[in-house]
């Protein structure tokens, strides 16, 4: 055959094949489309939320900032030591206050020199009607107007008193080198100081980042210790831990996406190219070369490819847009601001179309390679008939495949475990993830044989027909039961190490939060009013108060020099070892010199970060009050804490006051006498001085909060659950649906040799179970291995977390009830194409 | 011949709509099928042979008339009593053999006797059996593709004896078949009417016309023998 006739024989028989095999074609294509439409909306949304997340965490990120090393700034202190700086660096005095609106929803005012700043960049703040209304103005992001209406009268209450403002939005380009949030106002430092009056102090001055080292060293020179630079680390650290474990989710979505439609691609052109080879035989036998044959099959796929990324990318625009609100708003809830993504629509990523095209023409063709290979096999035949003939499956190459799986597995285990790297961690979790994909043909034929074997004499028709239906295109199914065990897995890993993680923060709180009140300064991390401080301890006759601080300070390992910057906390500790609210997981709490100041205990996480343990001695860089700047403190036990995967380091009370010379706690827990409830305690805590700067709170709110806090942060993978979900069942119900039309002849003649509706139903059933089985038994152990390499190795090697093991039953039904459901579409189709073909069976062929 | 009747058509009509033209299929045909009879079916390509035999084989239900089989009148619109009875006293032979394709020849022989209620061990021995009648012991775990077109067909016809239907259906038996295939074929039809079946079987050979007792003629829907 001449060459150049082909591309026009080719193009006459996909034309014709497209429409009389439409329905297959129609598979195809949805194949095709829902990898295109998953990897479009996926990578999108990937890309929209995490440079969300990225805006998100430079807003924490906060600038480099001048703080007192204990309190509040002194406003003598800032009128003294500010001019002799202010030479030197760029500064600006702030006060940080916080208030609530009066439907109780709180908000930071940040009160700034705004005169200042609008007279250096030219900008008018003042408007006609705010000098009529006489009110001072609120000066406000758009965000806020989420809240509250624009231009309206305003009375918050700000530390405890009311004032009334009025509320505007910050003129857009006047820059004040922050970014505002939906819960962050700007108000005149004038205004401030007028009605703080005597009591007014600044909260910190505000200087550029690239100034960091020169203004350390000035600040500590000019303040004589008194003041530090910092920036809130544990905000940043915890955006950018979310912003790397969101991106890790986000990569194995993706991977796993276009894995599941690229499966499902293969399938659909193994069993399209099964049902062409009789034609094809034809065509071989009239000449055509074998390798015309693959390129014919080939050029399908290219065409498939095209035409399948076109309605992809239709399909794909609307689920990037769920996909991307559904990613942000868990942002939002996380971040509690507004993103900043609402300008990145999907027409700004131009290039992402393109991209997308190629993955639809790729998946297509590479899940074609393997059918078009297996065009080989046709044969010149006189009156060709079908020559379906599937080549054995390799069981022992899979059971090979899975054992090399495995042992690829445990090296990673093993690697991981001696240089203690969570690098290989998930390395070992790919691979373990990996395991089904091996093992899914054999298990499918294992557990069918068996079914046979167990069914005995009892065999019947629907059972002999759904079991040798799966059987007979063990590829087919394989590949779906490699999808869906896969995805199994993973839901029942994350589901399982979630659970974990949440009965490890049960139990935890369970005990550290064992308190009836718990009392801090509205300024985190600022000490109480010692006017308040002083009237609790008065009142001991009441409750029994135990003292906790909290400074950030550096610690060193004395051996390795390695250093940290961590939260130091000073408690407490009751004489009673029984009733202590750590629980010490090595080494052992001695009293007497952790009460001199001699010892410390470690948090997990900084015991692995740091790489100590019970025994070793590190150096805490304290106040210059300490002569030297620093002591040292022998680790006595490392103890079990979620609050910070940072780490920390729990000294005595006294010890820590001594070190950082703080008398007043920065938090106080009230253990209520035994005949006092909290309903009564509260009216009188609110008597005593200074309580308007507190916030008290009781145990069950304080436990609600964490237990919110722990619930925001996993939002996201709950989201996550539901895509892999979603992802799998389409591409478990798209195999259904082609193997229900690649049998279709069978059912047909099955209905002509008088099986009844309910015959066929079952063995539609039978063959559904069949896929199903295989992929729970697969699915279920390997993410019951998954949860606890995640919650056993990847979670002590990434934060030094030592969690329970807990399984949740609702951590296994729930995604395996899930599956079933994702079934139900194409049974239900199956089954009512069975109903409209046992209306028109028919005895002759077609 | 003084056998009881096994099939009974009366006065059936049937016809379909192809675009807004109605084309009358089958036009008043009678018919009456008698046990251990062999009666072909011949008329050229779309004159009523599939439709009759449809009908007969209760996969089709008449505009009009009547469908009597194994004296019972034929109710179609009691679709589970006519599937009931399709399904055991009917035994069908297609042209392309339409065997189960993952099934192998002895369970697809099994299956029509699974479906009538039998035990797995009782169709299996019975499979075997006409396995062995039909020469192929030895093909028995073999699957439709590994089996030659003949053996495929001696497999079918099996596989319509398997429950010892009354009335055996064949739409062109040897259609797809050697000479020598296709007389093994209508000797296997042959035997089965001699053990007391009705066979109707549509053909365009007439050297398988030849070997049946009687031949009926569809023309344009209208059935007569000559």
């Amino acid at each position: 055959m001449s060459s150049h006739l082909l591309p026009k024989l080719f193009s006459w028989i996909i034309v014709r094949r497209c429409v009389d095999d439409w329905r297959r074609i129609a598979l195809l294509l949805l194949s095709v489309a829902l990898g295109v439409s998953v990897f479009l909306a996926i990578v999108f949304a990937a890309s929209a939320s995490i440079r969300s997340f990225q805006l998100t965490a430079e807003l924490f990120a906060a600038p480099m900032e001048i703080r007192a090393r204990s309190g509040a700034l002194n406003p003598e202190d800032v009128r003294h030591w500010l001019p002799l700086l202010s030479p030197h660096l760029e500064l600006e005095v702030f006060a940080e206050r916080s208030a609530h609106t009066p439907s109780g929803e709180r908000f930071s005012i940040v009160a700034l020199d705004l005169l200042a700043h609008a007279e250096a960049e030219g900008v008018s703040l003042l408007a006609p009607d705010t000098e009529a209304s006489g009110l001072p103005v609120l000066w406000v992001a758009d965000l806020f107007f989420e809240r509250e209406r624009n231009n309206s009268d305003f009375c918050p209450i700000v530390e405890s008193r009311t004032h009334c403002l009025q509320l505007r939005e910050l003129p857009a380009e006047l820059s004040l080198g922050r970014q505002l949030g939906s819960r962050v106002a700007i108000l005149d430092l004038a205004t401030l100081q007028a009605w703080e009056g005597e009591g007014f102090s600044f909260s910190g001055i505000s200087l550029k980042s690239e100034q960091e080292e020169q203004a350390t060293l000035a600040v500590a020179e000019v303040s004589d210790g008194k003041w530090l630079v910092s920036t809130d680390l544990s905000r940043r650290d915890r955006a950018q831990n979310l912003l790397g474990a969101f991106q890790l989710n986000i990569s194995i979505m993706v991977l796993m996406s276009l894995a599941v439609c690229a499966f499902t691609v293969y399938n659909g052109f193994q069993l399209g190219v099964r049902a062409l080879l009789p034609q094809l035989g034809v065509l071989h036998t009239l000449g055509l070369p074998k390798s015309s044959l693959m390129a014919l099959v080939i050029c399908e796929a290219l065409a498939l490819g095209l035409l399948g990324s076109v309605l992809g990318l239709s399909l794909g625009y609307p689920l990037s847009e769920f996909i991307s609100e559904l990613f942000l708003s868990t942002a939002r809830s996380l971040y509690q601001v507004r993103d900043s993504t609402q300008e990145l629509g999907l027409s700004s990523v131009p290039m992402l179309y393109f991209f997308s095209l190629l993955v639809g023409v790729s998946i297509a063709i590479v899940g074609s390679v393997g059918p078009a290979l297996s065009t080989r096999k046709v044969v010149a035949h006189i009156g060709t008939r079908s020559t379906v003939v599937a080549a054995p499956l390799p069981t022992f190459g899979l059971l090979g495949a899975s054992l090399v799986l495995a042992l690829l597995t445990a090296g990673a285990l093993i690697l991981a475990h001696l240089l203690r790297e969570a690098l290989f961690g998930h390395v070992a979790a790919f691979f373990l993830i990996c395991i089904p994909v091996a093992l899914a043909a054999p298990t499918l034929q294992a557990v069918a044989a068996l079914s046979r074997r167990l069914s005995g004499t009892h065999i019947t028709p629907a059972l002999l027909a759904g079991l040798s239906g799966v059987l007979g295109s063990a590829r087919a199914c394989g590949v779906a039961i490699a999808t869906s065990a896969c995805g199994l897995s993973l839901l029942i890993g994350l589901g399982v190490m979630i659970a974990s993680f949440r009965h490890s923060l049960e139990e935890w709180v369970n005990y550290s939060v064992a308190a009836d009140v718990f009392i801090s300064s509205k300024h985190s991390g600022q000490p109480l009013q010692a006017s308040f401080y002083d009237a609790l301890l008065a009142s001991q006759a009441l409750w029994q108060v135990t003292r906790f601080s909290t400074q950030e300070a550096t610690v060193c390992d004395t051996k390795t020099l390695r250093c940290l910057t961590v939260p130091i906390f000073g408690t407490d500790i009751p004489l009673d070892p029984a009733a202590l609210p750590y629980r010490v997981l090595s080494g052992q709490l001695d009293v007497a010199n952790f009460s001199a100041g001699r010892s410390a205990l470690v948090s997990e996480s900084l015991a692995h970060r740091l790489g100590v343990s019970p025994g070793s001695v590190i150096t805490l860089k304290t106040s210059t009050e300490n002569p030297s700047g620093s002591t040292q403190v022998t680790i006595s036990g490392v103890y079990k804490e979620f609050s910070s995967e940072r780490g920390n380091v729990l000294l005595a009370f006294e010890a820590f006051s001594n070190l950082f010379g703080a008398r007043v706690p920065t938090n106080v827990s009230l253990l209520l006498n035994d005949e006092l409830q909290y309903q009564d305690a509260e009216p009188q805590l609110y008597t005593l001085p200074g309580v308007e700067r507190t916030h008290i709170r009781d145990q069950a709110a304080l436990r609600a909060e964490i237990f919110e806090t722990f619930d925001r942060t996993f939002a996201i993978t709950g989201a996550l659950r539901i895509i892999v979900l979603i992802v799998c069942a389409l591409g478990f119900a798209v195999t259904l649906g082609q193997l229900h039309w690649d049998r279709r002849r069978d059912w047909r003649t099955l209905q002509v040799m008088g099986a009844t509706q309910s015959t066929l139903v079952l063995a539609v059933l039978v063959e559904a179970l069949a896929l199903l089985f295989p992929s729970i038994v697969l699915g279920v152990p390997i993410g019951l291995l998954l949860a606890s390499l995640l919650v056993h190795v990847i979670n002590p090697l990434s934060f030094g977390w030592t969690l329970f093991f807990f399984v949740p039953w609702q951590a296994l039904w729930v995604p395996i009830a899930a599956l079933f459901v994702a079934c139900l579409p194409p049974l239900l189709w199956h089954m009512a194409h069975l109903q409209r073909a046992a209306r028109s069976a028919r005895l002759s062929d077609d | 011949m003084n056998s009881l009747p096994v099939l009974e058509l009366r006065e059936v009509s049937r016809a379909f709509l192809s675009g807004s033209t109605t084309v009358q299929a089958l036009n008043a045909a009678s018919l009456l099928l008698k046990a251990g009879e062999l009666v072909s079916l011949c008329g050229p390509s779309g004159s009523g042979k599939s439709t009759l035999l449809n009908i007969a084989g209760l996969t089709d239900r008449p505009d009009s008339g009547q469908v009597i089989l194994d004296s019972i009148s034929v109710d179609f619109s009691n679709s589970a009593a006519v599937t009931r009875l399709r399904r055991s006293q009917i035994g069908f032979v297609f042209q392309y053999f339409n065997l189960l394709s993952h099934l192998s020849a002895r369970e697809n022989i099994s299956m029509t006797l699974l479906l009538n209620g039998s035990s797995w061990a009782e169709a299996s021995a019975r499979a075997e059996s006409l396995l062995h009648d039909v020469g192929l012991s030895h093909r028995a775990e073999h699957r439709p593709h590994m089996l030659s077109g003949g053996e495929m067909q001696r497999v079918a016809i099996a596989r319509a004896l398997a429950h010892r239907p009354k009335l055996i259906l064949a739409d062109e038996p040897t259609g797809n078949l050697d000479s020598a295939s296709g007389d093994t074929v209508l000797d296997l039809l042959c035997s089965a009417a001699g053990q007391g079946a009705a066979v109707l079987m549509a053909t365009h050979s007439e050297r398988a016309a030849g070997r049946c007792h009687r031949t009926l003629h569809v023309n344009d829907g209208t059935l007569s023998s000559r």
